[in-house]
């Protein structure tokens, strides 16, 4: 994150507990004004709209409160009723000294505010230790107004460790790249919590596909770090549970903003009033959660595993080729159906590289990691293939407006179809959206084609799109009687054209790098995007020539 | 032998005088696995007789019921159960008559239970489908197909032909209920089995074992490879381990981050105190009823398939273990070949 000048501010410190805990009592807003990121203390109506339980529970309570363990009791008391969850791009060396990141969330209820998923803390802790005071992240869900508010716990523009309001994801959506710049916003684009590697197996994070042994107390203490035993990490959880919690928020999250920018009218009608940013993330890629397929790649240069390739042949995930989870469902969208193509859901039993093959591809493009002391390692994730895919935060918003039938089936399958082979970052996809209108409005279950097609439709028409190009393709497609079929078949092509590239034995080398050589090319992509590429913690995220 | 509890804990074994038959089956099957040559995986007997002072503990595998591997829509995997429920749960859809959910049952009991009441007749099997389906009047040809006379078989041919029947059992594939784990993968020796192989300690990360130890584990399951992790955890920490009595597979729950609404009331759907009767584990655990009363709704959106309900649904396999050095010497690893004899 680029580093910005701060403005002090001019705030009342309070002396509340003796010379050594010297703390204010003052929360205060961090906002970034003309790239200045200006400090001051938050009004009393600023406060008052606040109705998070990071605000209510411990914020307003006790604002000069910087001690993690207090602030943790402060939200819930119970401390079985608290989970952390660790996560690191160098999660698999288990040499100290180092340090992790965690997530703390909380469960049941406290003074009567409910903490299941609205409110979690996110901070740093090293090998020997879960530091008494450090910086905490922290967010809260304010059931009131429909927002997360983010806080922070720091030393920027204040003499001393003080919270901070620093965003909320009220129009998180539509701030621009330089608004974002230090703030919460830059890596949360959509305003909801993110876990970038959201789905199974969860590279980088503690899971039951891939423990952190040194964490576990009862791991022999010559292979544990001292932090195992320590109280702050005794609610150690796994990312299989987190994965739930997460995907639960950004649902709420969703739900939501749809109350929120969809309006209903009598009689199953609705009114889209800024429908370019309703069906941004249709068109565009908004955010993005990064997957790999199920198999440890053995060629991580982090762990103690020897780097002798995977075990089991390496299947490529479906969202690598396609927006599989939209077109398919299943878990990669909680559970819904999508479009109902299965077809969809079927590259990776098609796309399944051998093991030696893997290997020869990790070494021929020469992969690297760049750890956080400077080294650069060849190898590859520890799960193999690891890709930026299209957020759930997006797709289920998508689902969210099929469900609700703001859109029809056939306008989806119809907009995921242009440049059907880039599932992420397309920009001639993106181009499309220009075709939507600034607003719409419809009956839900309107069949197709329904008013908002039939109005890109007749948009595509007055630009009269050369033969061949995207937007001919799209409108051809938008004009059938049933786009469905016609993306079906689109995708059933494509897959049995993978499929018979890589039965060809004349063929299957060059189309097994074109895929790698893609995959490469994205995680370029995502890495240098103005706004995507504040996900980029690391550079032990993403092994790159 | 170990006293092997009815792991539905509705004592119908014992009624009908099958519970020796099924400890008999759970305890064969103890033995064949862990005879894995040095194997952490021992007889469950072995607790009983730990050093004086030592504690067993138990220790729960979690995992989601959803068949992360299948590759199909949710609509898909509902409608495939024998090909694609392969996460040792499968559950059987009722819809009404507009397509929506009405109900979905999910269970978690292994063909052993059925087995052993299949061996003692068919009276058995049939009085626990009626426990199961109030006012259920199953056919010896519904329970075994056709051309069979289970009064004149013996009782391992009698159960032996019920198991091969369930797939044509409506009162299990589906059509009229559901009885077991009727999924290929989805039997308790491939349990034992993958405890087994992945009991064995290597120098390894204990996750990347499944690949390792070919067939006995699947990599992609959410099921197997959390297993094999585990068990290969406690071998390396010289912890040997049995599955916990009743042995099996437990229905835990829906996962808490869900927020589940009913004609738009917030319920804690794990509690039966609050959530109006929709959401209901029986048997021990081993089976569980979801009914859609009401506007029922997870997270703003109703449910449209029992695979989206799987989603949510965690299911957990308890195994219990205690330090090498506290077993007594025959059920150690390494000496198998000294173990109790196969009864």
């Amino acid at each position: 994150m680029k580093t910005q000048k701060i403005a002090l501010l001019a705030a009342g410190l309070t002396t509340l507990a003796g010379p050594g805990l010297a703390q204010t009592t003052e929360v205060f807003s961090s906002k970034v004004v003309n790239g200045q990121v200006v400090v001051a203390p938050l009004s009393a109506g600023e406060k008052e709209r606040l109705q998070d339980p990071v605000f209510r529970l411990v914020l307003a309570q006790r604002p000069d409160e910087i001690r993690l363990a207090k602030i943790e009791e402060m939200i819930q008391p119970d401390r079985t009723k608290r989970r952390i969850f660790v996560v690191d791009e160098e999660i698999k060396n288990p040499r100290p000294p180092q340090s992790r990141r965690a997530v703390i969330d909380f469960l049941g209820s406290n003074q009567g505010v409910q903490l299941d998923r609205n409110v979690m803390l996110s901070i740093s802790f090293s090998s020997d230790r879960v530091p008494e005071i450090t910086d905490v992240e922290a967010w809260g869900w304010d059931d009131t107004k429909g927002v997360y508010n983010y806080y922070k716990l720091d030393r920027a523009g204040t003499p001393m460790r003080s919270w901070k309001l620093r965003a909320t994801s009220e129009d998180a959506d539509i701030r621009t790249a330089q608004e974002r710049e230090g703030s919460c916003l830059a890596c949360h684009v959509s305003g909801a919590p993110i876990m970038k590697e959201l789905l199974f197996p969860w590279n980088n994070w503690h899971s039951n596909r891939s423990q952190a042994a040194y964490l576990l107390p009862d791991t022999p203490p010559d292979k544990r770090w001292r932090v195992a035993t320590d109280p702050g990490l005794s609610g150690l959880s796994e990312a299989q549970t987190l994965e739930g919690v997460i995907m639960g928020s950004i649902k709420g999250f969703n739900n939501r903003r749809f109350e929120q920018l969809v309006r209903r009218v009598d009689q199953g009608g609705f009114v889209v009033e800024d429908a370019r940013r309703v069906l941004r993330p249709l068109f565009e890629t908004t955010e993005v959660n990064f997957i790999s397929n199920s198999q440890p790649s053995n060629l991580h240069p982090l762990g103690e595993t020897p780097q002798t390739g995977p075990s089991q042949p390496i299947a490529i995930p479906n969202s690598f080729f396609l927006a599989s989870a939209l077109f398919g469902g299943g878990s990669d969208l909680a559970g819904s159906g999508g479009l109902g193509i299965a077809e969809a859901t079927q590259f990776r039993s098609v796309a399944v590289i051998q093991p030696a093959e893997y290997k020869t591809l990790i070494e021929k493009f020469g992969v690297k990691l760049r750890t956080s002391d400077n080294r650069t390692l060849r190898g590859d994730t520890h799960f193999a293939w690891f890709a930026p895919e299209t957020a759930f935060v997006a797709n289920h918003w998508i689902d969210t407006l099929l469900r609700e039938k703001v859109v029809t089936p056939a306008f989806v399958a119809a907009v995921l179809a242009a440049d059907l082979e880039t599932p992420i970052l397309s920009a001639p996809r993106a181009r499309l959206l220009q075709f939507v209108p600034a607003s719409f409005s419809g009956t839900s279950g309107e069949p197709h084609p329904d008013r908002l097609t039939r109005d890109v439709i007749a948009r595509l028409e007055a630009a009269n799109p050369a033969a061949g190009s995207l937007e001919a393709d799209f409108l051809a497609i938008l004009k059938s009687p049933n786009p469905l079929d016609v993306v079906k078949a689109k995708i059933v092509a494509y897959k049995d054209r993978i499929s018979q590239r890589l039965s060809d034995q004349s063929t299957r080398n060059d189309e097994l790098e074109r895929l790698f050589g893609l995959l490469i090319a994205r995680r370029e992509a995502v890495q240098s995007h103005p706004v995507l590429g504040n996900l980029i913690e690391s550079e032990a995220l993403l092994p790159l020539p | 032998m170990f006293a092997y509890s009815d792991p539905t804990g509705a004592g119908l074994l014992q009624q009908v005088g099958a519970l020796e038959i099924y400890r008999e089956a759970v305890d064969r099957l103890h033995h064949l696995f862990h005879s894995e040559r040095d194997s952490a995986f021992t007889l469950r007997e072995a607790f009983d007789e730990l050093a004086p002072g030592t504690q067993a503990e138990t220790g729960t595998v979690e995992w989601k019921a959803f068949p992360v591997t299948a590759g199909e829509p949710p609509a898909s995997i509902d409608g495939d159960r024998f090909r694609l429920q392969d996460e040792y749960v499968e559950w059987r859809v009722e819809k009404r008559a507009d397509g929506s959910l009405a109900a979905v049952t999910f269970i978690t009991e292994f063909t052993e239970y059925y087995e052993a009441l299949a061996q003692v007749g068919a009276a058995a099997l049939k009085e626990e489908i009626k426990r199961l389906n109030p006012g259920a009047n199953a056919t010896n040809r519904e329970l075994f197909g056709d051309n069979f006379d289970p009064d004149a078989a013996s009782p391992r041919a009698r159960a032996a032909r019920f198991v091969r029947h369930l797939r044509g059992n409506p009162w299990n594939n589906g059509e009229r209920g559901i009885l077991c784990l009727t999924h290929g993968s989805n039997t308790m020796g491939a349990l034992f089995g993958l405890l087994g192989a992945c009991g064995v300690p290597k120098n390894v990360d204990p996750t990347a074992m499944c690949g390792s130890v070919g067939d006995a584990c699947v990599p992609g399951r959410n099921s197997d490879p959390a297993v094999c992790s585990t068990a290969q955890r406690l071998a390396s920490a010289n912890r040997s381990f049995a599955p916990q009595d009743p042995c099996g597979i437990r229905i835990e729950g829906l996962d808490r981050a869900g927020r589940w609404t009913i004609d738009g009331q917030v319920v804690d759907i794990n509690d039966p105190a609050s959530n109006r009767g929709v959401w209901t584990i029986l048997r021990n655990g081993r089976r569980a009823v979801f009914k859609f009363q009401g506007d029922v709704r997870l997270d703003g959106a109703r449910v449209e398939t029992g695979a989206q309900l799987s989603t949510q649904l965690i299911v957990a396999a308890a195994l219990i273990h205690a330090p090498n050095a506290a077993l007594p010497e025959w059920a150690r690893p390494g000496n198998e070949p000294v173990r109790a004899p196969i009864v």
